[in-house]
């Protein structure tokens, strides 16, 4: 059914003092009859007489109970919510996928409603809300989903709805706008720490619905607003026909409906978030936040035949030769997640890994390679060569066509992986020059 | 049942009847002593073109939260007969809290309750917080008003009382 169909019959079911809203909740307000009746006690010649009940217009004068008439009217529907992003930007890595920026929307209306949620990408430019560098790229595949309350922060797995089906007046709920986040600025350059791209939760209200069910947009209410409607709400499934806006005489004794809520951001992706249009809109961002490694590379001479290891100079004949690799993650970055390290060793070594009989050689026996990680923790693996399979994670692959040492980080055992901002893992290993 | 006792009966009936003539005579002539009305009001708030603010009180047809609405009360003395201990107590109505100091009342002693059973003056009224400490009472904690009309209510004379309340 078409969108305006549904108003058109929303609007016939209110007129004729039926709600569609559905049975309210213990502190859904919209709805209830306001009911008052006073009682008057009196005497006559000094003697009591049966009490009165209150009735309306011009009133009641037949004592006792029941005779009287309460004076009503029904509490009508204030439509009323806002998105509001969350404490802080969303960090994203180039290339990530199911990237989520938090929002909270709250239902500030005295009776449930339901919520269609749309996530927009802005322009180029866009100022980010959080006071980092302007909009400069654009975010893929945006979706939204809704905490499911299971686990805090978006879990692909369980926050699956993309709709609120229904909040209760006065409660909130977490919402995420999801994306898939490029690997290039809008200009081709490669997003780097700080890239920006600010993004729009919009929200429209609906009628509540039962869980797994998106209730029908509420499109107009009966103060002269309406809604712009929309394309693109619950993820793609549901397009929201702009409503028309008309005003319908106040009436005690049906719910009536008020939009009241706030303008919001959406501005430059759509139909501007003005006040009481059923809609509200709050910007936030994504910010690359991706792990800058640096590595370098130094040896020194350990000893020499000559000097043996005492002023130890790099010539021919056996000298051994430390070289330290250094991976370092910049502050501010993003933890990186350290695989394998790789070293091509110039072939005119043709050289073989210290075997430990070196003075200060810095590695004993067979485990020829010393590895400290990021916290500080040491540890010594084999890198022997041919070992095609190494269980360790070590290898070396020496003579022929390539000298070459391999550590694979992730199958060396008690040290993590795992590299903070501010830390630095080193891999230690002598070699023998010839 | 012989004819006596049907006479004895019948003339108990007619007795009855009668009693219960009478009775009803009496109580009937009860009825049309006071009219009592009881009607509610939006408050609307708006400006003049020189600023001063005017409130209107109309149908309350389109009631929202935060709106403000007046209950006005009033008794009418429709019998020929002086009419004296009025007492008025209305309940505050549901989805709604009492605005402070709103109420007024014609010749009245004006009290609260916060159970609907025991009235007193506003600034005795207690209530116990979550702690289980007294405190006294909030307008908000009032579940109940209670008008005493202080004076005699002549025939045709009216009286009024109003309060307001606030839509939850």
């Amino acid at each position: 059914m078409k969108t305006s169909k549904r108003n058109r019959l929303l609007g016939l079911a209110l007129t004729g003092g039926f709600s569609l809203f559905g049975a309210s909740g213990a502190f859904a307000a919209a709805g209830d009859v306001i009911s008052n009746t006073a009682t008057l006690g009196y005497s006559v010649g000094g003697t009591a007489q049966t009490g009165i009940e209150s009735g309306t217009g011009a009133g009641n004068s037949i004592p006792g109970a029941g005779n009287g008439t309460a004076t009503t009217f029904m509490e009508d529907r204030l439509i009323n919510f806002n998105v509001v992003r969350g404490g802080a930007t969303g960090t994203a890595v180039p290339g990530g996928t199911l990237q989520s920026v938090q929002y909270t929307l709250t239902n500030t209306g005295n009776g449930s409603q339901g919520f269609l949620l749309k996530g927009l990408n802005n322009a180029d430019g866009t100022a980010d809300p959080w006071g980092g560098t302007n909009d400069e790229f654009d975010a893929t595949a945006v979706q939204t989903f809704v905490e499911s309350g299971v686990t805090g922060g978006f879990q692909p797995a369980e926050d699956t709805a993309a709709f609120v089906a229904t909040l209760a007046g006065a409660d909130s709920v977490d919402v995420y706008v999801v994306s898939t986040i490029p690997l290039v600025d809008t200009g081709g350059a490669p997003l780097v720490n700080a890239n920006v791209a600010v993004m729009t939760l919009v929200a429209q209200a609906a009628i509540p619905a039962s869980t797994g069910i998106a209730g029908d947009a509420v499109v107009a209410d009966d103060n002269g607003n309406a809604s712009p409607g929309g394309t693109g709400f619950t993820n793609g499934t549901a397009d929201v026909t702009a409503g028309v806006a008309a005003t319908i005489a106040d009436d005690p004794a049906t719910e009536q409906i008020v939009f009241n809520d706030a303008d919001g951001t959406q501005a430059g992706t759509g139909v501007a978030d003005i006040v009481k249009n059923a809609q509200h809109s709050d910007d936030s961002s994504y910010t690359i936040q991706s792990a800058a490694l640096t590595v370098a590379k130094v040896s020194s001479a350990l000893w020499d035949f000559v000097n043996l290891n005492v002023s130890p100079k790099s010539i021919p004949g056996g000298s051994v030769i430390r070289y330290t690799v250094t991976v370092t993650n910049a502050a501010g970055a993003a933890d990186a997640t350290l695989t394998s390290i790789i070293d091509d060793l110039p072939l005119s070594l043709d050289a073989q890994f210290g075997d430990g009989n070196a003075a200060n050689a810095p590695v004993s026996g067979a485990n020829n390679v010393r590895i400290t990680d990021g916290l500080g923790a040491v540890v010594f693996c084999q890198a022997d060569a041919g070992d095609t399979t190494p269980v360790d994670g070590c290898d070396s692959a020496f003579g022929g066509t390539a000298n070459r040492l391999s550590v694979d980080l992730s199958a060396v055992a008690g040290i993590t992986n795992v590299l903070q901002a501010t830390q630095t893992l080193t891999i230690e290993f002598d070699v023998v020059l010839p | 049942m012989n004819i006596n006792t049907q006479r004895q009966l019948l003339a108990t009936v007619i007795l009855i009847f009668a009693f219960s003539l009478q009775v009803s005579t009496n109580a009937h002539a009860e009825d049309g002593a006071i009219r009592f009305s009881n009607n509610a009001f939006k408050q609307v708030i708006s400006k003049a073109a020189d600023d001063s603010v005017q409130y209107d009180y109309v149908e309350p047809g389109l009631v929202l939260p935060k709106d403000v609405i007046l209950y006005e009360i009033i008794f009418e003395n429709i019998s020929k007969q002086e009419i004296s201990n009025i007492v008025i107590n209305n309940p505050i109505a549901n989805n709604s809290v009492y605005r402070g100091d709103s109420a007024t009342g014609d010749a009245s002693t004006i009290t609260f309750s916060v159970d609907g059973k025991n009235f007193a003056a506003a600034k005795t009224l207690t209530v116990k917080d979550k702690t289980g400490n007294s405190r006294q009472a909030k307008p908000e904690d009032y579940t109940a008003i209670r008008w005493v009309y202080n004076n005699v209510l002549k025939p045709g004379e009216k009286g009024k009382v109003t309060y307001k309340t606030t839509i939850k």
